[in-house]
């Protein structure tokens, strides 16, 4: 299919400050749910609190990562349909690109601290139950799938319209 | 995010009289973007200068305005139509 026939009209672009607030709750249910795993390695009122924090986390986190997997509907360029134009074309792949980086480098440095902490003479705190796990998978999912979109999300600049004739 | 470059030397800008055709035709953004089968948004970058067209589609703006690509976009400023018809007049 060539990228003349396939343009559809698109959605317009969603505000930025709305984009980047998307990006930035993933950002903090994530963190919820470190903190989460952090508090339920406590006793007592922090393991119980550690689980609702998680539990939230993950929540808020699931949520927003719905809304990054369809980027259409705030009106960012996207794969699926070949909505894309030209240059929504290049801002994907500079985007992918950017991505594919950020994750090479957090795979690198997660490999290399699980290796680190789970020698017997250091004390890095490693993952043990399925609470401390939740970040760790979530964190995988979040950079695999909704990275690109996500970088999409906060650097594309609202449309400036003021040329319409 | 398309403009950025990383170490590569910064191409030299892609002039453009898009506004000014666009305008005398009476088109919005969207008809252009139609007509020439491009996200809304790409025309403005276009007319901005902040994304430089493939080589297919300046020739799907030049067979829509019926001119010939150097008159639409140019390595050097375009001289503005009034200077152009008055020019030299006081």
């Amino acid at each position: 299919m060539s990228l003349r026939t396939a343009i559809r009209t698109p959605r317009p672009l969603a505000p930025q400050r709305k984009r980047r607030r998307i990006v930035a709750a993933t950002g903090i249910g994530w963190s919820l749910m470190v903190l989460g795993a952090v508090l339920t390695s406590g006793s007592g009122e922090a393991s119980v609190l550690g689980h609702f924090v998680n539990g939230f986390g993950l929540g808020m986190t699931f949520a927003v990562y719905l809304m990054l997997m369809m980027p259409w509907k705030l009106g960012l360029p996207s794969l699926k349909g070949y909505q894309a134009d030209e240059r929504q074309h290049l801002q994907l792949l500079q985007a992918y690109t950017l991505a594919y980086r950020v994750i090479g480098v957090a795979v690198l440095l997660g490999a290399m601290y699980l290796l680190i902490g789970s020698d017997e003479g250091t004390r890095l705190p490693l993952p043990h139950t399925r609470e401390q796990w939740y970040p760790v998978f979530w964190a995988a999912i979040l950079l695999v799938g909704a990275l690109p979109t996500a970088i999409l999300a906060w650097t594309e600049p609202d449309f400036d319209d003021g040329g319409q004739a | 995010m398309v403009a950025k470059t990383s170490g590569r030397p910064t191409p030299p800008p892609l002039f453009n009289r898009l506004p000014v055709l666009r305008a005398e035709r009476g088109l919005s953004r969207q008809d252009l973007a139609a007509a020439v089968d491009v996200n809304y948004q790409t025309i403005g970058y276009l007319e901005r200068g902040e994304y430089a067209p493939s080589l297919d589609l300046a020739m799907r703006l030049s067979e829509f305005f019926g001119l010939p690509i150097e008159a639409i976009f140019s390595r050097t400023p375009f001289t503005p139509l009034s200077e152009k018809v008055y020019g030299g007049q006081s």
